[in-house]
């Protein structure tokens, strides 16, 4: 391979004993297994791997870390993948993106050459918006050449599964580089549990590609044995509230850690100047990893530009791979160290003081252009510019735990400022540039963070003192330089944002049109936006609008920092799918029996058997049985639960006489219905309360929180799940009733409308309340769960007819009995709803809601809820508008067609005026018009006859 | 919004474990308020940007109600105590 | 004292079916719902009449987060007003101590072996590293209000509402799929 550096140069990850291969845009590529799909094509000949987002200009290597965009690749079917971490299979198939007809040729590159002008920052608002018809030509076109990568919906679906798995401890480590290895084992030498997670495909992060790999490998060692668990491969998302969400393969790793210690390092920024994102220039650490970990050759002459030592160290690294370095410039005026030392020793020209102002070529660099201090200009000739513009701190996961940062000057960069409580930092992530110091700095947090559980000893606090005045002293290297400003006056793009294609120009543009705050210049030109979130440019979009603005850049800031902190797969986020949902014990019965199961709130329940009609017509008929198991049973006992009741519900419930039933409505302290039911008084301190199915837990919590606030002597214990209930109704219900239950009296008299009543039903021992919510004869059971099944199929076989929850609604439509929630809302009051025999206002004792209930019983209604018959074969459906005039007055809450009474019937809100018993009123239901009347609500035996017999 | 809160009666537990049962306001004193102090009771909160006091329900545990001090800014529960604790 | 016999699932005929028994393996996951259950519970300012009855029960007074073992039983303390006792039912207490059979409110399964504690870590947010024997852990699993009890090292018992036993079942299932958990 002609990329390929000799046999004992560098190479530390790849086996060269054996070749796999892949195909890169249709053509075989070989590579060593180890090899990045990035070092392979890179050692193959082939620098142009994507076509930027904007201008499709050619993009090559730059950061060879997962951190820029210029790789971003199509890897079997899936689009997005960084060509420089993906680690090389035998057999993949490589495709390119955003390139048309082809990666060499991009035809449009076309915009790059004569758009300019025409795409300047929010150009599609600019230009395309009129005359309209542009737009509505332009917007298709655009959307077709926007965005990187494409999705292939026709693909094979893929299963993703993930597994999230929650993990407590001690100390969470995030970085696994020197100062996060050391911190780890500080901290669990201490004897604190400790995870670390590093989102290498090894421990030691950049240390091993720029000499140190020893010393990480024996600290990672030090890590196993202390029983550190480390998780490699493994990227921090965000940091929320102390909760760490860690991604690692097909795992969600939720931490929640007593003490976080983060240890992520720092980002290599690139330089700005003109054609600066050529393919060929590439970062110091780039350059240091395709040798050392690769064994790749990055170039075959080099020219070298930096701000501090990282650039002239990878000249150094060059020069000992046999590669020719032309001349190195360091903006600094006077460099020193081994490294600059080295190179002076060697002949390399060193040019002080000089900064890189252009890079020219077709579609890799060939020509370098530097700027002496005084301005004069000097061009070379180079296939392959290093570039260094310093270390930009990874703060995101700290800003986003809390972390102010402020802006050191020297450097030109943002450090953390003040962490909050349980969160440490160490390493380069705090500016701590070199590895001795960085390691120091890691055992630092480490100790801090131990000893802040409690853990370790004056034998460690007094190590810990140590180390501290060590980090102290310890040299921070020769400071690198902040990065020189962009040259004015150069050919060709200087780009900022090379995930946006958001040049200098783009940024001073929107200056000048008055977005000079950070955050506006970010959503105006999207700088920042892009598959790097800025790792690459936040510091430089800093910069550059801190000259443009006059402003230092301190004032200037950076963005919010917001999670996730790596481009992450939506599948993992999905996770496991959970959907909770609640089954009555009878639901076997329903499923075997054919029956159409819905949700309804959180509860799986039958909403009809198959035939609606002939279900409807057996409760009329002949006997039909329901499954309400859902509705919510509290039992509420003790000395004061009578009292307790008085003052929760509007109604009195203490003047109930044991064996009765109450209907009560539930009103909150704003005199709002909130829920109905039934309570039945089974003895003297012993109610049995019924809800609705949605409201039962809500209900339960509600009661529990009057109880923690007037501590009334009262025990209430939430059954609803404890017991099954079914409602057995029809004008044959009792002789049903009679033979399961011979130990009942069933007679008019002995079991009376509103009822409650204890008996063996089918063996099972029974509470069986006489009350009539679908207007027939009707006796709802309630049994222990455990035997819901044992009723159910005795009162079957007996000849009830299963029915479910729309024959349900089409009853109790016909009677006239809204359904909270569905007939009412949030701001519906008793009196409104044709409920005020509930309230009694007249208590002595004070109730939830009596005050508001007072006020409203002083003011007219401005709407009620009315019974309406509709004209006509049809009926709305639910939710209609009833309208006055032309206008919107009101709308249909429920309406169905009655089959028994043969006409469309509905539950309405009117206003005021339209209320009265035979109004007539207009409904519309999308296009369709109705005509209705307004009736009496209990359109079905009104006066109860059947229901009482 | 992930923070931990801690029950009185079952330790700490992540915040989804929970119901938020609203500011704690002063008790009524039984009387009858007029139109302002019932407004008040029912519609308005002090909301404030600072350390609140609130009631929570162990809505997935042990289903009692519970006071805690929080700071509305930094999501820090500075301290739980159970309803019949005294403040 | 009211017969709330409509509640206990023994008081009728035919007796409900027995629980599953044990499935030896390294790991199992076992159906208990049947297993009785019974709630004390207290007016508020009875809470040490409820403590005493738990004393001369299991031998030391209640404290909540931790279950005690006795006679068969195990007494579970969620709150100074309410115990929870699984196993065989508490003779009936006097007022203001009043009892409420919940056997058919509550699912409850068995998941054990060495990989229990990691099944439910998929599932739930529940800090178990420093759970022994007794701890009780009131809270969510797989989204649903749920009580885990240790019964054993490794013996958890996840009691949750019985609408939820499908459900809950499918998603220890599931869990503890990659682990090699043997169901039944």
């Amino acid at each position: 391979m002609k990329g390929r550096l000799p046999y004992n140069v560098g190479g530390a990850r790849i086996d060269r004993s054996r070749v796999l291969r892949f195909t890169f845009d249709g053509k075989v590529v070989e590579a060593h297994p180890g090899d990045t799909v990035g070092s392979a094509l890179h050692a193959a000949g082939q620098t142009t791997l994507s076509r930027s987002f904007k201008y499709h200009r050619p993009r090559g290597l730059l950061c060879c870390a997962g951190q820029c965009p210029n790789c971003l690749v199509d890897v079997d079917g899936s689009p997005g993948v960084r060509a420089c971490t993906e680690p090389v299979r035998e057999g993949m198939t490589v495709t390119p993106q955003n390139a048309w007809p082809s990666l060499g040729f991009d035809a449009l590159r076309a915009v790059d050459r004569v758009g300019g002008p025409f795409t300047p920052p929010g150009f599609y608002y600019k230009m395309l918006i009129r005359p309209r018809a542009a737009w509505r030509l332009a917007e298709p076109m655009i959307r077709r050449v926007a965005g990187l990568g494409r999705l292939d919906p026709g693909a094979t679906e893929r299963r993703w599964r993930t597994d999230y798995r929650r993990r407590h401890c001690d100390v969470l480590v995030v970085g696994g580089g020197i100062a996060g290895l050391a911190a780890a084992v500080r901290a669990a030498e201490l004897g604190a549990d400790v995870v670390l997670a590093d989102d290498g495909p090894e421990p030691g992060g950049r240390c091993l590609a720029e000499g140190d790999g020893a010393r990480v490998a024996a600290l990672a060692e030090r890590a196993s044995a202390a029983g550190v668990e480390l998780l490699q491969g493994a990227s921090a998302l965000g940091f929320f509230d102390g909760l760490v969400a860690v991604w690692q393969g097909s795992v969600l790793h939720q931490v929640r850690a007593a003490r976080t210690v983060v240890a992520t390092g720092a980002v290599e920024q690139p330089l700005l100047f003109a054609g600066n994102d050529l393919p060929g220039v590439m970062l110091s650490g780039a350059v240091r990893r395709l040798i050392s970990l690769y064994g790749v050759a990055p170039g075959t002459r080099a020219v070298v530009a930096g701000v501090g030592d990282p650039a002239l160290e990878a000249a150094v690294a060059l020069r000992a791979a046999g590669i020719h370095v032309a001349a190195v410039a360091d903006a600094r005026p006077s460099p020193t160290g081994e490294a600059a030392d080295a190179l002076r020793a060697a002949g390399v020209p060193l040019l002080e003081g000089h900064t890189v102002v252009r890079a020219a070529g077709g579609s890799r660099v060939a020509k370098v252009t530097l700027a002496a201090p005084d301005g004069t200009r000097s061009r070379l000739r180079a296939d392959l510019l290093v570039i260094s513009g310093g270390m930009a701190p990874a703060t995101s996961l700290l800003a986003q735990a809390g972390t102010s940062l402020e802006h050191d000057g020297e450097r030109g960069r943002f450090v953390p400022a003040d962490l909050p409580p349980g969160v440490f930092a160490a390493g380069q992530v705090l500016g701590h540039d070199a590895p001795a110091a960085a390691e120091l700095s890691g055992a630092v947090a480490g100790a801090d963070a131990a000893h802040e559980l409690g853990l370790g000893d004056d034998a460690s606090r007094a190590l810990l003192a140590e180390d501290v005045s060590a980090l102290r002293g310890a040299s921070p290297g020769t400071p690198s330089a902040p990065p020189p400003a962009p040259p004015k006056g150069e050919r060709g793009r200087c780009v900022v944002c090379l995930c946006e294609d958001v040049t200098v120009k783009d940024l001073k543009t929107a200056v000048a049109e008055g977005f000079d705050d950070i955050e506006l210049a970010k959503r105006y030109t999207t700088a920042t936006m892009g598959p790097c979130q800025g790792r690459m440019c936040q510091r430089a979009v800093n910069a550059v609008l801190a000259e443009e603005t006059g402003r230092a850049p301190a004032a200037v800031g950076l963005t919010t920092a917001r999670p996730p902190w790596t481009t992450v797969p939506l599948g993992v986020l999905a996770g496991r799918p959970y959907q909770p949902a609640k089954r009555s014990a009878l639901h076997a019965r329903h499923r075997e029996a054919g029956a159409r199961i819905e949700w309804a709130g959180d509860w799986r329940r039958a909403y009809d058997y198959g035939d609606p009609d002939a279900e409807i017509a057996a409760v009329h008929d002949g006997c039909g049985v329901i499954d309400v198991s859902s509705l919510g049973k509290l039992l509420v006992r003790g000395p004061d639960a009578a009292a307790f009741l008085d003052r929760v519900y509007p109604n009195r419930m203490s003047t109930l006489a044991p064996g009765r039933i109450r209907y009560g409505v539930l009103t909150g302290e704003a005199g709002r219905i909130i829920d109905d039911g039934t309570v039945a008084r089974l003895d003297d301190e012993t109610f049995y309360v019924t809800t609705t199915s949605s409201g039962a837990g809500a209900i339960f919590e509600w009661l529990q929180w009057w109880q923690a606030d007037w501590r009334l002597d009262v025990r209430i214990t939430d059954v609803t799940q404890s017991l099954s209930a079914v409602n057995v109704a029809g004008p044959r219900a009792r002789d049903v009733l009679a033979v399961l239950a011979p130990g009942l009296d069933c007679s008019a008299d002995g079991f009376g409308y509103l009822d409650a009543r204890r008996g063996a039903v089918a063996g099972v021992e029974a509470l069986a309340l006489r009350i009539g919510f679908v207007g027939e004869l009707g006796y709802e059971l309630h049994v222990a769960s455990a035997h819901a099944l044992t009723l159910w199929d005795a009162l079957v076989a007996a000849g009830a007819r299963p029915f479910g929850l729309e024959p349900q609604r089409v009853l109790r439509l016909q009677k006239g009995h809204p359904i909270i929630g569905v007939d009412t809302d949030a701001e519906t009051t008793p009196a409104m709803a044709g409920m005020d025999f509930a309230v009694k206002l007249d208590k002595d004792e004070p109730f939830v809601g009596r005050w508001a209930l007072e006020r409203l019983a002083s003011r007219e209604c401005t709407e009620r809820l009315v019974g309406v018959v509709i004209e006509g074969e049809h009926v709305p459906g639910d939710g209609a508008v009833v309208v006055a005039g032309d206008a919107p007055a009101g709308r249909i809450t429920s309406a169905r067609r009655s089959a028994r009474l043969g006409r469309g019937i509905g539950l309405a809100w009117v206003p005021n005026g339209l209320s009265e018993l035979g109004s007539r009123i207009e409904i519309r239901d999308g296009g369709t018009t109705f005509a209705a009347e307004v009736v009496d609500a209990a359109f079905y035996d009104p006066d109860g006859e059947r229901l009482r017999t | 919004m992930s923070f931990v809160l801690e029950c009185p009666h079952c330790g700490p537990r992540e915040v989804t474990d929970f119901r938020f049962g609203g500011e704690v306001r002063p008790g009524d004193d039984g009387g009858r308020p007029d139109a302002a102090a019932l407004t008040r009771t029912l519609y308005l909160r002090a909301n404030v940007d600072g350390v609140q006091r609130e009631w929570w329900q162990h809505r997935s545990g042990c289903g009692a109600w519970f006071r805690a001090e929080r700071d509305t800014g930094t999501n820090r529960v500075l301290r739980t105590a159970a309803a019949e604790v005294a403040w | 004292m009211i017969d709330l016999g409509f509640l206990d699932p023994a008081a009728s005929t035919p007796p409900p079916r027995s629980p599953v028994g044990d499935v030896p393996g390294a790991g199992a996951l076992v159906d208990r719902s049947l297993v009785v259950k019974t709630e004390l519970q207290t007016g508020p300012d009875d809470t040490a009449e409820l403590a005493a009855a738990v004393e001369r029960a299991t031998g030391a007074p209640p404290r909540t987060g931790r279950a005690i073992e006795a006679d068969g039983a195990w007494w579970c303390p969620l709150t100074p007003t309410r115990v929870l006792v699984v196993g065989d039912p508490p003779a009936t207490p006097a007022p203001p101590v009043s009892a409420v059979t919940v056997t058919s409110g509550f699912a409850a399964f068995g998941l054990s072996g060495p990989t229990a504690r990691a099944v439910l870590a998929r599932v739930s947010a529940l800090d178990l590293r420093r759970a022994d024997t007794g701890t009780l852990l009131p809270g969510s699993v797989a989204r649903v209000p749920a009580i885990v009890l240790c019964r054993r090292e490794d013996e958890l018992l996840i009691l949750a509402g019985s609408a939820h036993a499908q459900y809950l079942w499918e998603t220890l299932v599931d869990a503890a799929e990659p682990s090699q958990v043997t169901h039944a």
